[in-house]
């Protein structure tokens, strides 16, 4: 499993820009680790933000 | 076999106890030394449930498709005895040289002890990781051999066989992450997020430009109703409202009503008050003036003389009526004192025709006594007048009938014809004392009447003859006062109605525009706002892009390192795959074993080809041209030369049941793969085949390596156990 991680991190690494990047598989990484894919799912969940009601005026942004 | 080659530097096992797990109720101890060993026994009879307490005590956990629609905790109870409140628990001593490394696992606590150190729980965690260098996804997938794991290889579905190749190369945590990491949803929040912004963009515009219709309307509305530009603000609306307040307070002084004065108007929101001061206003004035007040009462003796007009025309009529009722009695019958008399008179006059008819009947019985005195008596005449008898008796007889027939009854008529004057003349008399007193009490009510308009017109008194045309003159007296006041009055009403008009034209013509412009302002003050927000929204969009494309390079990097380390997997067991696909399977055709990996756009493929000698030319998929049992020999080799290139410290190798689907001459061959395997690594064999076992002995496996011999089970298993000469 570290081998998945560390090598997914140097592929990450050879992408130009990647430091936003990294920091996301690191967070979904760390995820997967503690509770598979139903964790990275809670992780997206948190990150996908919507647009709520039908105007933007009072809008907060809803999760998923 | 011997464990003291250059392997002999990691840990080996060296004993399991079981207590309360699976198919062992109590407790079972199982020594293995650090040689391999051969667990053999019928099928149910608790082999297996030395693999899964090595998983469990190990890791505490099993790989997620062993555990499906259960709790862990029932899962680990023993199948026959499982009882509240008991606890499953397990130590497995490994070795490496005199070292020895103890892991103990029950429903509540880990611990690892080495030796005089003894750690627990996450810091037990740490050290088991950093002594044995595996997770237990390599556990299970190079120590820990299970057939079951390679029976997708067999399967005709890509996508099943391509999963069976991720678990078999640990690839499996890669597709579960690819599953889950879809950048769809993120790119339709960013998508959501400009079309919201977009969307209300569209709105605010389409708002402001009806309220900017609404106030050109407003605007033209004004022009019409005669404002110029320089009325059109605040200040031209409180100069309109003053000047209309003195107006309308100066018309009020002059009708003599005190009215509040208009508050001040400098805002549009205060027009409303304003307005509904001055409609206030105007109605109190309407109410109040002094011509209202003395119409009103004008109004009201003109209707309290018509009422004692028309009341004094009803009695008039009700009082004539009766007094020419009595006039008409009285002239067909004269007057009342003469009826009296008549009827007096009448009455008399019965008496006097009642004697006479009682002497009329006393004579005509006297004529009867002296007839019967005649006819009694011989006596041919009479004695008296001397006529002759027979003479007299007719005489009389005649007298007799006279009376009885004409004088008599002339005497009854006259008097029944005067009883019937007399009942008459009483009627008529009772009529004429009726009408008599109606007349009287109609003058009664008549009288009463004229005190009551001579009171209200006024003076000393009226005469009767004179009352109706004193009433007239007084009604329209009342009447000229009256049409005088409410032509004042309408003056009033004319000149209200102009300050009405006044106001109307401010209401509806001055404040709409001002109210438009400060909607218009309001709007636009708060469409800044919105922009701020829209920019946010956006920027939020962009995130949403922004995590998107990170989860697609996530992706990508995902791929690329699953193809990469498949590959070297692969790469590196393919030598050893190779060798034994060679010794287990013998096929004479196809005799050399190709597996790669196939890197697509999305996603990475595996072949799984048999060809001759390699020759590309006669490459072929191995599920088309090998029998099921050898496709499973050579998923075996692929599995052993996978579970041999795995680096770890663990020097041991779990092979649970190696020989389904396998024919006698494979299962020998498996069985000298095995030994051959186990002079370099302890090997630990569990099977329920006889033939097997006897080609393990056959190839000298058995008789090295410590032999559990499981004989049968109840609520424990029985187990034999035999050591090798070493160990004895």
């Amino acid at each position: 499993m570290n081998a998945i991680d560390e090598t997914v991190v140097s592929k990450i690494r050879a992408q130009r820009e990647h430091a936003e990047v990294l920091e996301l598989w690191k967070k979904l990484w760390a995820a997967y680790g503690s509770g598979r894919a139903a964790a990275v799912e809670q992780v997206l969940t948190g990150l996908v933000k919507l647009p709520s009601g039908p105007g933007l005026t009072t809008m907060q942004g809803r999760r998923r | 076999v011997s464990g003291k080659d250059a392997s002999s530097a990691k840990w080996r096992l060296q004993s399991v106890r079981i207590r309360g797990f699976r198919g062992i109720a109590h407790e079972q101890f199982l020594e293995f030394g650090g040689k391999s060993a051969l667990l053999k026994g019928n099928n149910g009879v608790g082999k297996s449930t030395v693999a899964l307490a090595l998983q469990w005590t190990l890791f505490g956990k099993f790989p997620e498709n062993v555990l499906q629609n259960v709790s862990l905790d029932r899962f680990l109870l023993p199948v026959s005895a499982a009882t509240k409140g008991q606890v499953s628990s397990c130590e497995v001593v490994f070795a490496q040289g005199r070292e020895k490394l103890v892991v103990a696992r029950d429903g509540k606590s880990f611990s690892v002890t080495v030796g005089s150190e003894r750690l627990s729980d996450a810091r037990a965690e740490a050290r088991r990781d950093q002594l044995l260098g595996l997770d237990m996804d390599t556990l299970v997938r190079a120590v820990l051999l299970q057939q079951t794991r390679v029976r997708g290889l067999l399967l005709d579905e890509l996508k099943e066989r391509n999963r069976a190749m991720d678990r078999l190369l640990g690839m499996d945590a890669v597709e579960e992450l690819l599953e889950v990491l879809k950048t769809k949803p993120a790119a339709d929040a960013a998508n959501a997020w400009r079309q919201a912004v977009e969307t209300e963009k569209r709105e605010l515009e389409a708002q402001l430009k009806l309220l900017q219709g609404q106030l050109e309307d407003a605007e033209r509305r004004a022009r019409t109703a005669g404002f110029f530009n320089k009325d059109l603000n605040f200040v031209g609306l409180r100069n309109r409202y003053a000047q209309l307040g003195d107006d309308f307070e100066k018309l009020a002084r002059e009708h003599g009503v005190t009215i509040e004065p208009l508050p001040p108007c400098d805002t549009a929101a205060k027009a409303e008050v304003v307005s509904r001061a001055f409609a206030k206003g105007l109605q109190s004035v309407r109410v109040g003036s002094d011509r209202q007040k003395r119409l009103q009462a004008a109004q009201n003796e003109i209707a309290r003389l018509e009422l004692l007009q028309s009341r004094w025309n009803t009695v008039m009529a009700a009082r004539d009526d009766a007094a020419q009722q009595r006039a008409r009695l009285a002239a067909e019958h004269g007057a009342h004192e003469n009826l009296l008399e008549r009827i007096a008179l009448a009455e008399k006059r019965i008496v006097e025709e009642r004697e006479t008819l009682r002497s009329a009947s006393s004579l005509r019985q006297l004529l009867a006594d002296a007839r019967r005195h005649i006819e009694g008596q011989a006596a041919p005449q009479c004695p008296v007048c001397e006529q002759s008898a027979r003479d007299l008796d007719a005489s009389l007889r005649k007298r007799i009938d006279v009376m009885s027939t004409e004088t008599i009854r002339a005497i009854e008529a006259a008097c029944k014809r005067t009883e019937q004057e007399v009942s008459s003349l009483r009627d008529i008399a009772r009529r004429s004392t009726e009408a008599e007193k109606l007349a009287a009490s109609q003058q009664e009510s008549l009288d009463k009447l004229r005190q009551e308009i001579v009171a209200a017109l006024g003076g000393a008194g009226i005469a009767e003859n004179k009352i109706r045309v004193r009433l007239s003159e007084s009604i329209d007296a009342a009447g000229k006062t009256v049409r005088g006041l409410s032509e004042g009055v309408a003056a009033l009403e004319k000149a209200l109605e102009a300050l009405a008009d006044n106001e109307r034209t401010v209401r509806d013509g001055l404040v709409p525009v001002l109210v438009g412009r400060e909607a218009v302002a309001a709007f636009e003050l708060r469409n800044k706002k919105v922009e701020a927000q829209h920019a946010e929204s956006l920027a939020r969009g962009e995130e949403m892009a922004q995590l998107a494309a990170h989860l697609e390079r996530v992706r990508a990097a995902l791929l690329e390192a699953k193809e990469e380390l498949a590959s070297e997997s692969l790469g590196r067991a393919g030598p050893r795959a190779q060798q034994l696909y060679r010794l287990l399977v013998k096929q004479p055709l196809f005799d050399t074993l190709d597996i790669r990996t196939i890197p697509r756009a999305k996603k990475v493929d595996y072949a799984f080809e048999v060809s001759s000698k390699g020759a590309s030319s006669t490459a072929r998929e191995a599920r088309l041209v090998l029998s099921d049992g050898q496709l499973t020999a050579t998923a075996m080799a692929l599995f052993f030369g996978l579970a041999e290139s795995t680096q770890h410290n663990l020097d041991m190798l779990y092979v649970d049941d190696p020989t389904q689907n396998l024919d006698l001459r494979a299962k020998e061959a498996m069985a000298k793969v095995v030994t051959e395997m186990s002079m370099r690594r302890q090997i630990i064999l569990a099977t329920q085949d006889e033939d097997f076992a006897s080609f393990l002995e056959a190839s000298g496996f058995a008789g090295a390596a410590v032999v559990h011999h499981f004989t049968g089970w109840n609520h424990d298993p029985s187990v034999k156990t035999t050591l090798p000469g070493a160990m004895r």
